[in-house]
């Protein structure tokens, strides 16, 4: 039942085509034909064309039915295709596949009450569509009515005005009085009858929060809610800069900054020279030479990598600092400045190869060039974010000393 | 006569407001069969902000008795197709008891609760309901 609708989608979901592999699905299992099996068979086949999935149920119809529901069903296979062609143009991203497998679900569950035993893929796939939108155009109407009355939350009595709107075409009683009160909407009470005759019918799984409200609620918590101390000029209730980890780690530089960018600033012609020019790097103790020598497997190496070249420019970059924390900041540009068009060129080209070669093993994404490129990846990996900070910290003391 | 009218109208709006409280209240022990979770996304995703899970529960309920509503005349026009296609061929009734779902049925129950075109233009990808809206 349910679970094979769930189980196919789930089936779509992992092959990456949202191919709908059946006709239809049996809401009773008693009435016959249309095993479990059968339903999923003709998986793979269905999504090549129309056409090919028309003379299978064809045939699977002939075998006990009539001639009628043989043409029924064609015309279903027919828009099988359509509907797969449409799925597959517009590619819902992300979760919106759970989510329309979740409406389908409940959509057949509110058809198998009110008496139908199966349906038409197709079908199901217009009827859920038809609900979402409802839903979506509810929200849609009392958010406008809520924006109207100058509030950003909605209330009740949005909510019912919504319902109004979508229930104009249909007609509600007491639809023609101008002066209407809200609260004694002809819709709202047809509601009201309704929940008193049907009985509510819970939703067949339990489901989880969906991670996408979730994410809405977990937005980037401010100064206030870290219970952080903002510098002077920003308010509190702004959020915290993202990079505030790194800058907690280094004492010595947090205090007498004001603003985010010249923090971010000075971080980066900090650790920029450090990569780059090698005169200009400590020399290392004695067991100290690890760091580059340090390879991940390739499937963990995506996900740790941002921090362990956190970690790795850590001890150099504290080092660098305590050196140079004497030196005044104009010198520190003047250093900069020393070869400044060498180094653009020579960043420049080897920064386009390896973005492209980059570009190549992401796009592909399959682990055999991953493993391939590992050891090369990883230490492009490190020079280019080396090459791009010590760019943008290029360009922007220039134009300071140009001014 | 309006002076005469508005304290009735008041009281009437005071008898209102807590039928509908009440109504609302009622709601939270009502389960509707779309889950909250899911009303709650596309609310969301609609630009809908509420904290109260009452609301949702309406919104829930309306798109439910909808559902079911264009489902009943579904199923109506179902049934009323097959008696007829009985009456011709009697051989073949006894197989012709299963009621499925067909897009024939659905699009035209659609077609009398026909929806602001917002909606309906969903089947209009469809064959049957190019006449829709």
């Amino acid at each position: 039942m349910y679970e094979e609708i769930a189980i196919v989608a789930c089936k779509d979901m992992a092959r990456g085509d949202f191919s709908k592999s059946f006709a239809d699905i049996e809401l009773n299992n008693e009435s016959g034909q249309g095993k479990p099996t059968s339903m999923t068979e003709n998986g793979p086949s269905n999504s090549a064309s129309a056409t090919s999935s028309e003379p299978r149920q064809h045939r699977k119809r002939t075998r006990g039915e009539d001639d009628t529901f043989a043409v029924e069903m064609s015309d279903g296979g027919k828009e099988i295709g359509k509907e797969f062609e449409q799925q597959s143009t517009r590619k819902p991203a992300g979760n919106e596949d759970f989510v329309r497998t979740i409406a389908k679900i409940a959509v057949a569950q509110l058809c198998e009450n009110e008496g139908f035993q199966s349906f038409q893929h197709s079908a199901l796939e217009a009827f859920a569509d038809v609900a979402v939108r409802y839903m979506k155009e509810l929200g849609k109407t009392s958010n406008h009515y809520a924006n109207q009355g100058g509030r950003s939350e909605c209330n009740v009595f949005d909510v019912i005005r919504g319902l109004e709107d979508l229930g104009s075409i249909q007609g509600f009683p007491g639809a023609s009085v101008v002066h209407r009160s809200l609260a004694k909407s002809g819709i709202v009470r047809e509601i009201s009858q309704y929940v008193g005759l049907v009985e509510g019918i819970p939703f067949v799984f339990s489901l989880p929060r969906f991670p996408v409200s979730r994410d809405r609620r977990n937005s980037p918590s401010s100064f206030l809610q870290m219970g952080k101390d903002p510098p002077e000029h920003i308010p509190p209730w702004l959020p915290v800069f993202p990079f505030s980890e790194p800058r907690g780690e280094l004492p010595g530089l947090g205090e007498g900054e004001t603003d985010g960018h010249t923090a971010r600033k000075e971080i980066e012609q900090e650790e920029a020279p450090v990569e780059t020019n090698p005169y200009l790097i400590p020399p290392f103790a004695f067991g100290e030479k690890a760091v580059s020598s340090v390879e991940f497997p390739s499937r963990h190496w995506d996900g740790i990598h941002h921090v362990n070249v956190m970690d790795t420019y850590a001890p150099i970059a504290e080092t660098a600092r305590n050196e140079v924390s004497g030196i005044k900041k104009m010198e520190k540009q003047v250093s900069l400045d020393e070869r400044p068009t060498v180094r653009l060129k020579f960043n420049s080209v080897r920064k386009s190869l390896r973005t492209s070669k980059n570009v190549v093993a992401q796009t592909k994404g399959v682990e055999k060039i991953a493993v391939l490129f590992e050891r090369d990846d990883e230490n492009d990996e490190k020079k280019r974010r080396a090459e791009q900070i010590l760019k943008d910290s290029m360009e922007t003391p220039l134009d300071t000393t140009e001014l | 006569m309006n002076q005469n009218q508005s304290p009735q109208t008041s009281e009437g709006k005071h008898d209102d407001d807590a039928a509908l409280s009440e109504f609302l209240a009622s709601l939270m022990d009502y389960t509707p069969t779309i889950p909250d979770e899911l009303v709650e996304h596309y609310l969301a995703k609609s630009g809908f902000q509420c904290p109260d899970v009452r609301l949702i529960r309406l919104v829930a309920v309306a798109t439910q008795k909808f559902i079911s509503e264009v489902a009943t005349d579904a199923f109506q026009h179902c049934k009323a197709r097959q008696s007829s296609v009985v009456k011709d061929k009697r051989d073949k009734q006894q197989k012709e008891k299963r009621l499925v779902l067909t897009m024939e049925d659905l699009s035209r129950a659609l077609r009398e609760v026909c929806l602001a075109s917002e909606i309906s233009r969903a089947l209009l990808y469809s064959e049957k309901a190019v006449i829709l809206c």
